[in-house]
């Protein structure tokens, strides 16, 4: 998993986050699918390679 | 966000539809307005605007057409805005409806709505409007872009405003950004805090088959650190109580400082009263000793002193009373014939008062019993010269000791009312007494919760060790304490370029702000800005103190540090272009300094729109812009009108300050 790629992410996620009003929740929940799909990639690149 | 044209309709006083267009093109827009006409409401307009709420916690609808409508009638105040964002361009309309009911005004409806064209011009609608606004412009700096002058310059220079330095804080953080690093960091969060990704993940993990289960740990850990933090936020309050008690001790050791300045009244209060002893004594003795003299001497004395006072007296007499012409002879003809020189009888008054007139006249004259009396006194004195001279100057001593005396009486008498006003210092060291009791229990208080901190801070260290020892070798867990592991790790890489961005930010801001103030202000001053953005203004002497008129320069001048700012910086999610809308912010500037905050203004700021009461006609002229606005208004009536501004005549009934 790409740590740069994932922090841009967090962050583009964190723009978004400054439109909602109870944002903690769902930023929290959208961090760990973020990390889940990354993970599920680069298990994949891993067996890839 | 540069604005392009607003339509207020019904706001306050603003009864019916007023369009105002502004330049775009980084010219100033004027809306003059006296005093009482309005400028500050159509300034709180763009707020209520844009964040739905009134800056002064007014009624936004006008309230005399309110209390003449009937119940059960209607109200709707409307709000336009059109304005370019991105390069691209935005419709915002927000409507309120206020609808009179028996004994209150209740507000029925309020529509929001966005439009934004995409490129090819078309306009679509965009959700949640509200919340896009405030990503466009967040409310928390709202204040720095509708800005008021005076307040910000108090919150910038570290005075104490309603608002508080963490705000100031938050607000600059979130214009350049940082807000999103910090709030990423939160989000991720560390394994001992709760609610937050790191912690949704590890609950995911199943527990280890050893003598304690990881979720054991886990949960103490957490636990732990709830309570630590817990415990560190009630120490935030007893800094902050402390650091009140301390101002408070500080202001009554000021106070009571004059103690010092009771016993020194004090002392001089003995000693006056210690001359007037002396100066007593004296008296007595001189008294005393010249007593026979005095006893031989007095009378000749007071007569040597009156024979001077008594022929002054005898002379005007004389003046006031005497005739030309007549004499004591002609007189006592007259009252012998009982007819006067003319022929005439003379009545009773008019011999009464020949009469007295004889007395006048020698032998019984006023004049004569004195010269008599001065002839004979001079005879008698002849002998009591020297003596006369001798009592004259003891005399005059014993006045003038007396005169000191009569001093040093007034001098205490002011020093008595003195002391009294400080009397109640008693009362104030038995305050500030039990404010050091106060404060040291406070400290010992602080020391314990430190201590426990530090206690708790092991407590989840250990817990922590044993938790990652406990999952390490379990393999169903060995996923998760990887995501985790990550997940740490970026969270380290964020704060890393957060600590990187801010400590750039805020070196760029300093160095913008310290040019601005540079250019505008004409005498040097070394600025400081402190980490939680305020600022330290002082000048070759180490002084802080500023006019008015400086400190608002100052805040034209952070302000525009923060556009320079984010011109000069490529800040990402972050919107680089703002308007500055200033309400009536030159009335403390002198000529000079107008000049200079108008040739600097347009420099950092892409848009000014500024409320005037003074005439800056000349400041803004070059500009040949048609877009300056005046303000009429009917006080009585409570209504107001915004208009094109038709040049100086406007200005003709009042008495204003021109800008040359």
């Amino acid at each position: 998993m790409n740590k740069e790629k994932f922090i841009e992410e967090v962050l583009k996620l964190e723009g978004e986050n400054l439109k909602r009003e109870k944002p903690k929740q769902w930023v929290i929940r959208e961090i760990i699918k973020l990390i889940d799909e990354g993970w599920e990639n680069h298990d994949t690149e891993k067996s890839e390679n | 966000m540069i604005l392009k044209r607003a339509k207020i309709n019904n706001f306050k006083q603003f009864e019916g539809e007023h369009t105002l267009e502004f330049n775009t093109d980084g010219k100033v827009t004027v809306i003059y307005g006296y005093n009482g006409y309005g400028k500050t409401r159509l300034h709180s307009f763009f707020y209520w605007l844009l964040y739905g709420n009134d800056r002064d916690g007014e009624a936004i609808y006008n309230k005399p057409s309110m209390r003449r409508s009937f119940q059960g009638d209607t109200v709707d105040i409307r709000g336009e805005l059109e304005f370019e964002h991105n390069g691209r361009d935005h419709h915002f309309v927000r409507e309120t409806t206020y609808k009179k009911g028996s004994n209150r005004v209740i507000k029925s409806n309020n529509f929001v709505r966005l439009r934004r064209a995409d490129e090819y011009g078309n306009y679509q609608h965009i959700d949640e409007p509200e919340l896009y606004i405030k990503d466009v412009l967040p409310e928390e700096l709202s204040d720095y872009f509708f800005f008021d002058g005076e307040g910000m310059a108090n919150e910038l220079l570290g005075e104490k405003t309603g608002r508080n330095h963490k705000e100031l804080k938050e607000a600059v953080n979130t214009i350049f950004g940082l807000k999103l690093y910090e709030n990423a960091m939160s989000h991720i969060g560390t394994i001992d805090r709760k609610n937050n990704a790191i912690y949704e993940l590890s609950r995911r993990k199943k527990d280890t088959n050893g003598k304690y289960k990881a979720s054991t740990y886990q949960k103490f850990m957490t636990d732990k650190a709830e309570e630590r933090d817990t415990i560190k936020q009630e120490l935030e309050k007893d800094k902050k109580e402390k650091a009140e008690k301390q101002a408070r001790k500080d202001k009554l050791s000021e106070q009571i400082g004059q103690k010092d300045l009771g016993n020194k009244l004090n002392a001089e209060r003995d000693n006056l009263k210690k001359e007037n002893d002396r100066l007593q004594k004296r008296i007595d003795e001189t008294i005393s000793k010249t007593g026979k003299l005095i006893g031989e001497t007095l009378s000749y004395y007071i007569v040597s002193k009156n024979i001077k006072n008594v022929q002054d007296l005898i002379t005007r007499k004389i003046d006031e009373n005497y005739v030309s012409g007549l004499d004591s002879r002609i007189i006592n003809n007259i009252l012998k014939k009982d007819n006067c020189i003319c022929g005439n009888h003379i009545s009773a008054t008019e011999r009464e008062n020949l009469h007295r007139l004889l007395n006048m006249l020698p032998p019984h004259s006023y004049s004569s019993i004195f010269y008599d009396y001065k002839a004979q006194a001079e005879q008698r004195l002849e002998g009591s010269k020297e003596a006369i001279e001798q009592i004259s100057n003891i005399i005059e001593n014993v006045t003038n000791y007396y005169d000191d005396i009569n001093n040093n009486n007034e001098r205490i008498e002011e020093i008595d009312s003195e002391l009294s006003r400080l009397e109640n210092i008693q009362q104030l060291v038995q305050e500030r007494k039990e404010l050091e009791k106060h404060i040291t229990q406070l400290e010992e208080k602080m020391d314990q919760k430190n201590a426990k901190i530090s206690e708790l801070n092991t407590l989840v260290k250990s817990a922590e060790k044993k938790y990652r020892e406990a999952l390490k070798n379990n393999e169903a867990n060995r996923e998760i304490t990887e995501k985790i592991e990550f997940l740490e790790t970026c969270r380290q890489e964020i704060n890393k370029r957060y600590e990187e961005y801010r400590n750039y930010y805020h070196k760029q801001l300093e160095s913008n702000i310290r040019e601005m103030i540079d250019k505008m202000l004409s005498v040097k001053r070394e600025i400081q800005l402190n980490d939680n953005y305020t600022l330290t203004v002082s000048d070759k002497f180490g002084s802080t103190s500023l006019s008015a008129g400086q400190a608002a320069i100052i805040s034209f001048a952070y302000i525009g540090g923060i556009l320079n700012t984010l011109k000069n910086l490529n800040v990402k999610y972050v919107s680089q272009a703002y308007p500055l809308v200033l309400d009536a912010p030159l009335s403390h500037l002198d000529d000079d300094h107008i000049k200079n905050v108008f040739q600097h203004l347009p420099q950092f700021a892409d848009q000014i729109i500024i409320f005037s009461k003074e005439q800056i006609d000349n400041m803004v002229e070059e500009d040949n812009s048609p877009y300056k606005y005046q303000i009429k208004t009917n006080a009585e009536a409570n209504k107001s009108i915004v208009e094109e501004y038709k040049g100086e005549e406007y200005f003709i009934d009042q008495n204003v300050r021109r800008i040359q």
